[in-house]
């Protein structure tokens, strides 16, 4: 049952969404989602612009003309929304200087997407973890769906820890038809079981994308003085002189950071890193952006 | 600069408090959640931060803080040239009045304020005049002049409390006494012991028409030690004491105070007292001015005069004093002469008008210092020093150092919270 309170975070979630998703999409020639259902339909002459991608070489090669393969889409495309809702995004916690902590940045970049992908005429759905329970929304369109999708969103506290594989494992189960994966999330509990099920999603046709999201303090570590450093996720506390531990630190999350990143592209996942100190539309702009220069 | 409060300055070792505390005090450490710990390593606390001080700054300030508040405790002055200049023109004058009974008298002085008036009166009025005075020593002053008036029956007791008060004054100093000067209120060793650099400045104030009553000693000398004896002893033969109790019955037919009256330790010895030669051999030089006064009164006496030239000498053949060497504080009146003559009765007579301790009867004598003998005592006030003008907490500029000491209470404050709001800036995720 939806509260005026829930409602009203709805509300706020899927107007910051929109707004969001209006202040970019002007800019975006095309969508960055192709749907693989496609079939093709027929050839017409190539007009400056089209995508070289479309162009049949064959043709070309044979009668030295330029034609664009066109199709027609039968189906929509499904995307299947991962997103972490562990304690470790639950960070920084107000005061703060940021916007959000990485969980509200992350569930507004999801809401983001859900609302374009919806809007557009695809499918969207929601794996995530509550309380050590599934939430799983299928992916499917409609303006219901997806005010029940940022519903679910907005509902979401980010809380104890969450295991990355078996949502990603349930992710490819339940994405019926071919589409794409995007998991949102630290990834600081990605481990090499992590990017295996990563690889077996792409093995079943899916296409997975990596939103890697971080705050600056995690990447800069600006602390100093002796710490007790409390693990979000575990509790457990660690004694740290944060000064010195810093360079330390700061070398091994960019070596993390480098590593994620490595692997996701070895793996040919799409992997972009969100700092939760740029704006959100500006990330997923950059994020679409370059998207659909890679399709 | 001069501190006029120095002691204060061990106030500055209260700075090993601060240093201490940064460098003792381990600040707690603070709690920080974050998303994971698999990139920092633990560390081991240490227990104390004894090689490095924490807050430099806050430190420093801390430290100001309280060498400034030692600095305002002990009182400092800048003494520039000006302000030297200007207490060189202010001048404090402590005033003491003699309002002994002596002064109760008439004034003798011809003219000028309260003339024909009391002789108190007159002090009174001279004492509130020099207060108010603007010249000293014949110099004009052009700075202000800090007075104070004091009242006593014994001016020469009075003295220390003045010069304690003058002391304490940031400027020349000079004490003043308005009295009729009678030679019993105050002696030259009354104004030696006023310190040199304090002026000093005798305003007699003439009293008339007084008859002399039986002469007494307590007012003039002040406090007595020893302890005051009831009657004046008379050393003689065994032979003549009976004769000489009758010398004394005679003396006190003739004036002298009655027996039962309080005394000061004295004892007549007469010709014939069997130890008499001894005693003169052992005795001491007259050691209390009171014996010199009351002897050589004695000595002028005009019976004893007239007795000794009766016997063919002058007083001063016949008559003698020492110090008791047996007694410490006890006048010893030789007369050569036998308990029953006449001169033995006018000794008797004499001694016991002027070792009496009758309070009223002392301030009945006439005589008083000369005008030259007065103004032979007096002295010119000496130019303020630098210490004497750091003297007196008005002068202090402490009151600068405890403004300085706010601003660096309010600076440290401001730094303080200054550093726990970056701290906070810091740690996004302060665990409350």
């Amino acid at each position: 049952m939806i509260t005026p309170g829930t409602a009203h975070a709805i509300d706020d979630l899927e107007f910051s969404a929109r707004t969001i998703v209006e202040s970019f999409r002007s800019g975006l020639h095309r969508s960055p989602f192709h749907g693989f259902a496609a079939e093709f339909s027929q050839h017409r002459s190539y007009r400056h612009g089209d995508d070289l991608k479309y162009l049949d070489w064959k043709i070309l090669a044979r009668t030295d003309r330029l034609y664009t393969r066109q199709f027609s889409e039968t189906t929509n495309l499904s995307v299947m929304l991962v997103v972490d809702a562990s304690a470790s995004m639950d960070f920084p916690r107000p005061p703060s200087g940021h916007v959000a902590s990485k969980f509200a940045f992350g569930v507004l970049v999801a809401a983001a997407l859900a609302y374009l992908i919806i809007e557009q005429g695809d499918a969207a759905g929601l794996i995530t973890m509550a309380d050590d329970k599934f939430v799983y929304l299928p992916a499917r369109g409609g303006r219901s769906h997806r005010r029940a999708l940022i519903a679910a969103l907005s509902r979401l506290e980010p809380r104890g820890s969450w295991s990355l594989d078996r949502s990603l494992v349930r992710a490819g189960e339940l994405l019926k038809r071919r589409g794409v994966v995007l998991a949102v999330s630290d990834f600081y509990d990605a481990t090499a079981d992590t990017y295996r099920e990563l690889r077996r999603i792409r093995r079943r046709g899916h296409d997975v994308s990596m939103l890697q999201v971080l705050s600056p303090e995690e990447i800069g570590f600006p602390f100093t003085g002796e710490t007790r450093v409390e693990d979000l996720e575990t509790h457990e506390v660690r004694h740290v002189d944060a000064g010195a531990a810093a360079a330390g630190y700061r070398a091994a999350v960019a070596e993390f950071l480098t590593g994620s990143r490595s692997q996701a592209l070895r793996d040919g996942h799409d992997y972009f890193f969100l700092g939760t100190d740029v704006a959100p539309e500006r990330a997923l702009r950059s994020y679409l952006l370059r998207r659909s220069a890679q399709s | 600069m001069i501190l006029l409060n120095p002691w204060a300055l061990v106030g500055l070792l209260a700075v090993a408090g601060p240093i201490a505390a940064h460098l003792l005090g381990r600040r707690q450490a603070r709690r920080l959640a974050f998303p994971n710990l698999r990139f920092l390593p633990a560390t081991v606390p240490s227990p104390v931060s004894r090689d490095r001080i924490s807050e430099v700054a806050l430190l420093v300030l801390r430290i100001a803080i309280v060498a400034a508040a030692a600095i305002a405790l002990a009182q400092p002055v800048w003494v520039s040239p000006d302000r030297a200049r200007q207490l060189g023109n202010q001048l404090a004058r402590a005033v003491i009045v003699d309002t002994s009974a002596s002064m109760s008298r008439p004034s003798g002085a011809p003219g000028g304020p309260g003339a024909g008036g009391r002789a108190i009166d007159v002090a009174r009025q001279r004492a509130t005049d020099d207060a108010a005075s603007a010249t000293f020593s014949g110099r004009v002053q052009s700075g202000a002049t800090v007075s104070r008036i004091v009242e006593a029956a014994e001016p020469a007791s009075t003295i220390p409390a003045a010069v304690t008060w003058l002391l304490a004054q940031p400027m020349r100093r000079e004490l003043t006494i308005v009295s009729d000067f009678q030679t019993s209120a105050l002696t030259s060793a009354d104004v030696e012991r006023v310190p040199a650099g304090i002026g000093v400045r005798l305003v007699q104030v003439p009293a008339a028409g007084a008859v002399p009553p039986p002469a007494t000693s307590r007012d003039r000398w002040g406090p007595l030690h020893p302890t005051p004896q009831r009657e004046v002893a008379l050393l003689a033969g065994a032979a003549d004491r009976g004769r000489a109790v009758a010398a004394r019955a005679a003396a006190i037919a003739a004036g002298a105070p009655a027996l039962g009256a309080d005394t000061r330790p004295t004892a007549i010895v007469f010709a014939g007292f069997e130890t008499r030669a001894d005693l003169l051999r052992r005795a001491h030089p007259l050691n209390e001015s009171w014996m010199s006064d009351s002897f050589s009164r004695v000595a002028s006496d005009a019976l004893v005069v007239a007795a000794a030239a009766r016997a063919g000498h002058l007083p001063l053949e016949v008559l003698d004093a020492r110090s008791d060497p047996d007694e410490p504080g006890r006048l010893l009146v030789f007369v050569d002469a036998a308990p029953h003559s006449l001169l033995a009765a006018a000794v008797v007579r004499g001694v016991l008008r002027e070792v009496a301790l009758d309070p009223a009867s002392g301030e009945s004598a006439t005589t008083t210092h000369s005008n030259d003998e007065l103004r032979r005592w007096e002295r010119t006030a000496g130019d303020v020093s630098a210490q004497d003008s750091s003297r007196g907490q008005s002068w202090s500029d402490a009151r600068w150092v405890w403004l300085a000491v706010i601003f660096l209470l309010l600076a440290e404050s401001f730094v303080r919270r200054r550093r726990r709001a970056v701290a906070e800036a810091e740690s996004h995720a302060l665990v409350a």
